[in-house]
């Protein structure tokens, strides 16, 4: 049996939820996007059991998929952030539009970490970034998602053709011979801007900062969590770079730890919730890219599970962060304080979500980021002491937005500002997962595997 | 069978504190059920079946006749050589710590018990000493560094979230913040020792300091930079007296007595790289000098009992790290002992000195005569000069500051460079902010014609 059959449903059945999606009644729409993520969960399970016990690849024309360890401990985390954003998402933010996207980019983000080969990747992170792109329609926020991923399209596109160029775009990533060829250094070029282009990393993080300031809803937070971006930088940057010249890889981690060290200050000195919220994602995943980036084993492990962790914790982190400005109608500090006052339980799974995304002791972001260190020390300490200030600044960061937000004077207080039923399980939930997987790290498919 | 009994017991002990911790935490999150009696019943169990547990441990060591246990639960991440092993550590420094721990916890818990009856942070406070148990607990019993970092940052988070306990003030919250920076600018230390270790020995169990080759010295000097913050060494001597804003009890518990002494506790376990290098020693008697000097002047000089007394426990610990430079570490430790116990009492009576002190002269028929420092016998300049000196806290905090703040102005430059960037790509002429103005004022205007 083809353990790949449930796996490619998994990413299937949210594309039939887009239709159904469609068709409903605005009311059910929350259930349906639920209903969605949780039989794209269940599917990715029962792959995940199933692993090990049958054939794990399959081809359909020039696509090839493949399920492993890396995409056994993505896919869960993925249906489940979704779950999560249908669940905790404020009633008035979640539009047809907005369950079609979520649907339409699990689908993506999960085609693209099963695919085996450069064409069916990029195929997929295409798609992803279409879906990104047409989150939102209007003003300078939609503006500016069109924009920047139209960038991001754009070097994918032309990475696609300067892969068929050199024969390699339908191979398998096992088999692709990297030659030293001239072409190499031009993809190795676009991959690299598309990639730190959709996950934000700074001065990219522009889009993220811009796009959640202006539009404060959990349809941003979509295009903001990394469902897709990553797999091309382990699967495709990193072998081309090494095998084009290691130094440059050397060179690159440094850079990339810098932009992280920036974004997790630039973070630090907001004085609006939304803009912190995108800096410090833009940090955590200038922090995963540098991982990826990383010649060691050790290191693309780590970045995998930080990418898996920063998956769930962002999007609980995220919406905690959106349903904390849809209760005070705004984004800015000064309209902010004392919310702990009346809702401390938003309070509480705030702290936690911000800690675990931010790689604090205990949490399943603390794997990530702990091998993360440990293979950078074969970079030197530079490399090795940037690192730790990121994650120091990034829990600083997280610090001051919870005293800002939750403590100080409370404001005015108004009905419903505490948790509702649904926004707790979902957050509550989230948090389980992410201390499980923190205090039980083989639970985690990519290192039971490598045990 | 000695052996197997302290590994049952410890095991247990180390369990009770996050048990009691996740019930608590569980019931806040996803209950509206809150009774003050649950929690008294649920605290009071634990410390006191947490400390029955560690001295029934600590007598089958005894009896044992092993001067050290180490306790292997096995690798928490096994990743090809990489591994991090959950490895406890049970020995006289250990026990000697769990025990205070648990006793103070149950102690200082009784009192805040009737000191916060009926406040609205009641649970709150109650759900931070369960963190800070569990902080203090890992951080002693581990037997390697990054199980013990873990433990570390329990307790970070958790004393600044009590420095912040009151709130709905401003000054709390910016002195949690300060705190809080302090802890995780020092930690950018002991992370980095941590993760060089392991780096060069394989493993970051304590036992392996020793197989450390030349880079040595750099990861001793950065555990010590490590140490540094919640210890309130020189030059970051000034947080401590900051988180005094909290309540009594946290201040005794955390500044008079656990937290401030995590930091020659590290010591303690870092010595076999201590005595390895004269150049760790020196820079330990130094910083410890240097703190001794700056708290006992700066100490002089405040207002109030808090602020002196945590000046004080400052003081006390850089004695603390003199001891540790001359090898004298059985004598760091009872002065560790004493000094939790007496300074978390004087801390907790802080609010009845006053009076204490008033009853005091009604019984003498006399002031109370605190004039006869040594101070009084320098010229007056030399006086004032040093006066002046330590109301100023010899400048650390006002040094830290313009650091903080040169750094600020560099990122505000590229924040305002992104911002103007954003808007001349999307063709946004205003910023965010001022949209956000615009639309709530329309929100306002709308919620009054619906009203009209």
């Amino acid at each position: 049996m083809n353990v790949l059959v449930p796996a490619i449903l998994a990413a299937l059945v949210p594309l039939v939820f887009i239709v159904i999606v469609s068709k409903i009644s605005s009311r059910y729409l929350r259930a349906a996007g639920v209903l969605g993520a949780a039989l794209s969960f269940g599917l990715a399970l029962v792959t995940v059991l199933l692993q090990g016990h049958g054939e794990s690849i399959s081809t359909l024309g020039p696509f090839v998929f493949h399920f492993d360890a890396v995409a056994a401990s993505l896919s869960l985390p993925m249906t489940l952030a979704i779950a999560v954003i249908m669940l905790a998402t404020p009633q008035k933010q979640l539009t047809t539009h907005m369950v079609n996207h979520a649907m339409g980019l699990l689908s993506a983000g999960l085609f693209a970490i099963l695919a085996d080969n450069p064409v069916t990747l990029i195929t997929a992170e295409i798609i992803s970034a279409l879906w990104a792109a047409s989150l939102i329609r209007e003003g300078y926020q939609g503006r500016a998602l069109r924009l920047f991923m139209g960038i991001s399209i754009v070097a994918y596109l032309a990475s696609i053709v300067v892969l068929g160029h050199m024969n390699i775009l339908v191979q398998p990533f096992s088999q692709i011979e990297y030659t030293l060829a001239q072409e190499m250094y031009i993809v190795t070029g676009l991959l690299g801007l598309a990639v730190m282009n959709r996950l934000g990393v700074f001065p990219w993080s522009i889009w993220m900062a811009g796009t959640f300031e202006h539009s404060r809803g959990a349809q941003t937070l979509l295009a903001m969590v990394p469902m897709a971006g990553v797999a091309p930088a382990i699967y495709l940057v990193e072998p081309m770079l090494e095998a084009l010249n290691p130094h440059m890889l050397h060179t690159l981690v440094p850079v990339l730890l810098g932009a992280a060290v920036t974004s997790a200050a630039l973070g630090l000195v907001q004085n609006n919730l939304s803009r912190s919220f995108a800096f410090l994602l833009s940090s955590v995943e200038a922090l995963i890219l540098a991982g990826a980036l990383d010649s060691s084993p050790m290191g693309v492990t780590g970045s995998e599970i930080l990418w898996a962790s920063t998956l769930l914790g962002a999007t609980g982190f995220g919406l905690t962060v959106v349903v904390s400005m849809a209760r005070v109608n705004d984004c800015k500090f000064s309209a902010f304080g004392g919310l702990a006052a009346h809702t401390p339980a938003l309070a509480l799974f705030f702290l936690i979500l911000g800690a675990a995304m931010t790689g604090i002791p205990g949490t399943t972001g603390f794997v990530g980021a702990e091998l993360i260190l440990n293979g950078s020390v074969s970079h030197g300490i530079f490399p090795l002491i940037l690192i730790v200030t990121v994650l120091c600044v990034q829990g600083l960061s997280v610090m001051r937005l919870f005293f800002t937000i939750f403590y100080g004077t409370p404001v005015k207080a108004a009905h419903g500002m505490e948790l509702m039923t649904r926004e707790r399980v979902a957050f509550f939930g989230t948090v389980i997962i992410l201390i499980l997987g923190g205090l039980l790290p083989s639970i985690i498919p990519l290192i039971s595997a490598t045990a | 069978m000695w052996l197997e009994l302290v590994d049952n017991l410890i095991i247990i002990a180390s369990l009770l504190t996050p048990l009691a911790l996740l019930t608590l935490g569980a019931t806040m999150l996803l209950t509206r059920y809150r009774s003050e009696k649950l929690v008294h019943v649920l605290l009071s169990s634990t410390f006191l079946g947490s400390l029955i547990l560690v001295l029934g441990a600590g007598f089958g060591l005894f009896m044992s006749g092993e001067s050290s246990r180490l306790i292997d639960l096995g690798p928490l991440i096994q990743l090809g050589s990489y591994h991090l092993e959950l490895v406890l550590l049970v020995d006289p420094l250990s026990i000697i710590m769990l025990t205070l721990n648990f006793i103070l916890c149950g102690v200082v818990g009784y009192f805040s018990s009737k000191y916060l009856h009926r406040d609205e942070g009641y649970y709150r406070f109650f759900m931070m000493m369960l963190f800070l148990a569990t902080g203090v607990e890992l951080a002693v019993i581990a037997a390697g560094f990054d199980v013990m970092f873990i433990g570390w940052e329990l307790l970070g988070i958790s004393s600044a979230l009590l420095v912040a306990f009151f709130y709905r003030r401003q000054a709390p919250t910016q002195n949690a913040f300060w705190t809080y920076g302090i802890y995780r600018l020092t930690d950018i230390g002991l992370l980095s020792a941590i993760i060089a270790l392991h780096h060069a020995t394989d493993d970051v169990l304590m036992s392996n300091l020793g197989l450390l080759g030349s880079s040595s010295l750099v990861v001793g000097a950065l555990f010590i930079f490590g140490a540094m913050g919640k210890g309130g060494l020189f030059p970051f001597t000034g947080w401590l007296p900051r988180a005094m804003e909290g309540p009594t009890s946290s201040s005794a518990i955390f500044y008079g007595a656990l937290s401030v002494h995590m930091s020659p506790f590290l010591l303690l376990r870092l010595s076999p790289l201590i005595e390895a290098h004269k150049e760790l020693q020196i820079a330990i008697a130094a910083l410890g000098v240097l703190t001794l000097l700056h708290a006992s002047m700066v100490g002089r000089v405040q207002t109030d009992a808090k602020s002196t007394m945590a000046y004080a426990s400052a003081a006390q610990i850089g004695i603390m790290w003199v001891w540790v430079a001359l090898g004298w570490y059985e004598l760091t430790i009872i002065h560790m002992v004493g000094h939790a116990i007496a300074r978390s009492w004087q801390i907790l009576r802080a609010p009845s000195f006053i009076q204490e002190r008033r009853i005091l002269e009604r019984m003498q028929g006399a002031r109370v005569n605190h004039d006869r420092h040594v101070e009084r016998f320098m010229p007056a300049k030399l006086e004032r000069f040093l006066y002046h000196i330590a109301l100023q806290r010899w400048f650390t905090d006002d040094f830290l500051l313009v650091v903080v703040h040169t750094l600020k102005k560099g990122v505000l430059w590229i924040n305002s460079a992104d911002t103007q960037l954003f808007q001349a790509l999307t063709g946004s002429d205003k910023p965010a902010t001022s949209t956000e103005e615009e639309s709530s004022v329309e929100i306002q205007a709308k919620k009054s014609t619906s009203k009209a």
